[in-house]
């Protein structure tokens, strides 16, 4: 082995390779389109700080992200995002809480695919980690706090390797670009047969596994017990969907879920899943349109005695107004996973 | 604690650095003492953070063998000698037997006396296999056999014997270190150069590139393959031994890397482990190049003295069968690796016969063609992948079931469609673009410890390989949860 090296030398090598190492994160953190998505995330769950009378929260996944920010009243706030599971339900709400944002009222996701088993890891789960450490939760970090905390660092970051090798394969694939289409229309210009197959086959898909992992059921306990210690009421929400989705879970395993939500001190569950039969209602088996989503925030309202829809759009005239030209919608569905 | 894990990119910082920091302001006398307290309280708790129960045995195995040492110096008669040495090996092996091998050997009982129509019932337990407790147990255990044959003196010395058994980087998976070789690293300064820091840096990240982007993304096509439920067709079976062969290749050679360039770290020199096996031209030469520290440690302890190849061809052939037979043994209390062992000394018999045991290199000038090299390297290759099936099977049923579709028209069936109903092909294209690059690297760096050993480059060569295989682990690694390494089982 030569002995040439100096350890000066070897420092101001190391001193090299540390500042590329660092200018290559800094420039991945700008330039993927995944911590670009991270950053919309983020924004999103900070963005309740820029509305200072919001006191009603409402969390869960895509399906309640269909009720768009721009929809809500002033006192109300959606953190939900596409493809959130319980896990960052829960990270998110802890890290209001420790940001003391003043919630009175959680509208928490009851729909029982939150049970399954596509719900038991999320996509946006290493979005979430900076939220778990910074409030030193003691769940969610189940590879530890130190592999979290060198997750932060872009190129440690787990899914973000993962986010690249899936795009790499892609690309090798040559598979062409996923063409923008308008879900709601394509929803819309089905026949019913069509809408019942779609929607039966999502909703066997979506409720696979249900109450057969502890997880959720671990997490609806947690985020009772964060809401129950800071003076939170929630109001369990199950939201609207085609019946044929709807109904690839039984009466039983409705009724069990509503038990255990009832156990963990969730007593008010607004039931909307036959809410609307009109497919305009939809974007597709599962997630309401925005005609939907203003019909639904006016459902939730007067169920629970409370004004969720923003005073400039409970009237069918200006949701028409809101609306792209040619039907096409304002980009809600982007949350959508 | 894994070596590819935050924690321990903590731990082994945070030891370094307090360690060093001794060494500069105490370098001489107590300053080396203290040096091997720390090691010994870090290799402790490294050991711990598994299950802090298992710390009981490896104290005890270490305490025993510490005695026995000092037993074995006091020992003026032959007689005596052999009954302590004899002590020390019923408890080591005997911890290892226990631990390892008894719900085995009592199951395997069981069924043999069902065989002949005889019904016993004896007890199994549910016993925890402490991890690398058949490398601290060999290793050890050339200590005092050392002693015994009077090649190295009794150590009196109790932090450095137990810092020699503990040793963090080496305890779980080896390399299996002979005491003549480590123990004496322990009772002397340690110093370190910058180029030799250098180069425990390089070994390391090298070591990660065959943990994190070979092995564990092979891992991801071996398990789907040979976890299938049903019957395989010859091409997905030999499509999954052959990604076995470079998981466990680069799995264990990737730990023992890691190893050698952390002790170099800290100043130690561990021995070499592997030497790009799969570059073998002979079985012989597999066996020479692949998991050394244990291949010598069979010759040592078990072939030799049972007369080694000194004897007569049969005797010969005797002896390779049965050390072949308990190293496969060694790996596992299961039927599958007794087959694999007994199946690589099968393997040796021919050149046995043939007497042809002389390395490659110095065979004669006409067989070094290259075509008649590449082709000895597929043939010894091809023999590999077979054992491995052994070796990785659950049941010694579902290894011969998959060796003999192997051996069928099924080999030559599309497999395509069923990897893609399990949905690696994608990883498997990952997967083998990585051993591309590590069998072009290895071939490159073939005379070297190691492929990233590219100190006397010019220095773009040198950043340009250094920036490629980092690139490589942080764009391509594995990213499922962590993987044990194999051998930890062992």
């Amino acid at each position: 082995m030569a002995q040439t090296l100096s350890w000066k030398a070897l420092l101001a090598h190391a001193l090299i390779g540390t500042v590329l190492f660092a200018a290559a994160n800094v420039a991945t953190y700008y330039s993927s389109q995944y911590f670009q998505r991270e950053r919309g995330y983020q924004d999103e769950v900070s963005g309740f700080f820029d509305r200072p009378h919001a006191t009603a929260v409402f969390a869960g996944d895509s399906h309640v992200a269909q009720l768009d920010n721009e929809l809500l009243a002033d006192t109300a706030y959606n953190i939900a995002w596409g493809g959130d599971g319980l896990r960052e339900v829960y990270a998110k709400l802890k890290y209001l809480a420790w940001r003391h944002a003043k919630i009175d009222t959680l509208y928490l996701t009851a729909d029982p695919h939150m049970f399954g088993t596509g719900r038991l890891e999320s996509s946006n789960r290493a979005f979430v980690n900076e939220y778990l450490l910074e409030t030193g939760s003691r769940f969610g970090l189940e590879k530890g706090a130190a592999s979290a905390a060198l997750g932060l660092i872009p190129l440690f970051n787990d899914d973000f390797v993962q986010y690249l090798k899936k795009k790499i394969a892609l690309s090798l694939k040559r598979t062409p670009p996923a063409t923008v289409r308008d879900d709601e229309v394509a929803w819309q210009s089905l026949t019913d047969a069509q809408r019942e197959a779609q929607a039966r086959s999502t909703g066997e898909m979506d409720h696979a596994g249900i109450g057969r992992y502890r997880e959720p059921f671990l997490w609806y306990e947690r985020i009772a017990a964060l809401a129950r210690a800071r003076g939170i009421h929630i109001v369990g929400v199950i939201y609207p969907s085609h019946e044929a989705y709807a109904d690839s879970v039984s009466e039983r395993q409705y009724a069990q879920l509503r038990q255990f939500l009832s156990s963990i001190g969730i007593d008010e569950i607004v039931d909307f899943r036959h809410a609307f039969s009109d497919p305009s209602y939809f974007a597709d088996p599962d997630h309401v349109s925005r005609k939907g989503a203003v019909a639904l925030l006016r459902l939730i309202g007067r169920q629970t005695g409370r004004q969720l829809l923003a005073a400039d759009v409970d009237a069918p005239a200006s949701i028409a107004a809101r609306a792209a030209p040619g039907g096409n919608e304002p980009p809600t569905s982007v949350r959508r996973q | 604690m894994l070596f590819h894990t935050a924690v321990y990119a903590l731990f082994l910082p945070t030891v370094l650095g307090l360690y060093w920091l001794i060494g500069l302001l105490r370098p001489r006398g107590s300053g080396l003492q203290l040096q091997n307290a720390v090691l010994l309280t870090a290799s402790y708790f490294f050991y711990g953070w598994w299950d802090v129960r298992f710390l009981g045995l490896i104290i005890a195995s270490s305490v025993i063998d510490f005695v026995v040492g000092l037993g074995l110096e006091a020992a003026a008669s032959p007689r005596r000698r052999r009954w302590i040495l004899g002590a020390s090996l019923v408890a080591n092996l005997g911890i290892l037997g226990f631990f390892k091998y008894y719900n085995f050997f009592v199951s395997s009982a069981v069924e043999a006396f069902g065989a002949l129509g005889i019904d016993l019932h004896a007890p199994t337990l549910h016993v925890i296999l402490p991890v690398g407790l058949s490398f601290y147990t060999f290793q050890s255990l050339t200590y005092t056999i050392g002693v015994y044959r009077r090649q190295i003196p009794a150590e009196h010395n109790p932090l450095a014997f137990l810092a020699y058994v503990a040793f963090f980087p080496q305890l779980v998976a080896g390399p299996i270190e002979r005491a003549g070789h480590l123990l004496p690293q322990f009772l002397r300064p340690r110093h370190v150069s910058a180029a030799e820091f250098a180069s425990g840096l390089r070994q390391i990240t090298w070591g990660l590139f065959c943990k994190l982007v070979v092995a564990d993304n092979c891992a991801v096509v071996v398990n789907s393959v040979f976890d299938h439920p049903g019957p395989l067709p010859g091409s997905v079976a030999l499509i999954g031994a052959f990604f076995f062969a470079f998981q466990i290749y680069c799995d264990f050679s990737g730990y023992s890397h890691i190893a050698l360039g952390t002790a170099r770290l800290f100043g130690f020199e561990l021995m070499q482990n592997f030497a790009t096996p799969y570059f073998s031209q002979s079985i012989p030469e597999f066996w020479r190049r692949w998991h050394i520290s244990l291949s010598t440690w069979f010759r040592d302890y078990v072939f030799i003295p049972m007369g080694g190849s000194r004897v007569s061809k049969p005797r010969y052939t005797f002896n390779i069968l049965v050390t072949f037979t308990v190293s496969g043994l060694w790996h596992g209390a299961n039927w599958t690796y007794v087959a694999w062992g007994f199946l690589n000394g099968l393997y040796y018999l021919p050149h046995i016969a043939l007497g042809k045991l002389t390395p490659a290199k110095d065979a004669p000038r006409h067989s070094r063609t290259p075509i008649l090299i590449a082709l000895r390297v597929a043939v010894t290759f091809l023999l590999t992948l077979i054992a491995w099936i052994f070796f990785r099977a659950k049941t010694l049923g579902a290894a011969l079931g998959m060796v003999g579709e192997v051996f069928s028209r099924s080999l030559f069936s599309n497999p395509l469609p069923l990897l893609r109903a399990a949905g690696v092909v994608t990883p498997m294209a990952f997967s083998a673009a990585a051993i591309a690059l590590l069998l072009v690297l290895e071939f490159i760096q073939r005379d070297k410890g190691y492929a990233l050993d590219v100190e006397t480059s010019k220095w773009p060569a040198r950043w340009a390989a250094y920036a490629s295989v980092v690139a490589v682990i942080v764009c391509f690694r594995y990213t499922g949860s962590a993987l044990d390494f194999i051998y930890f089982q062992f």
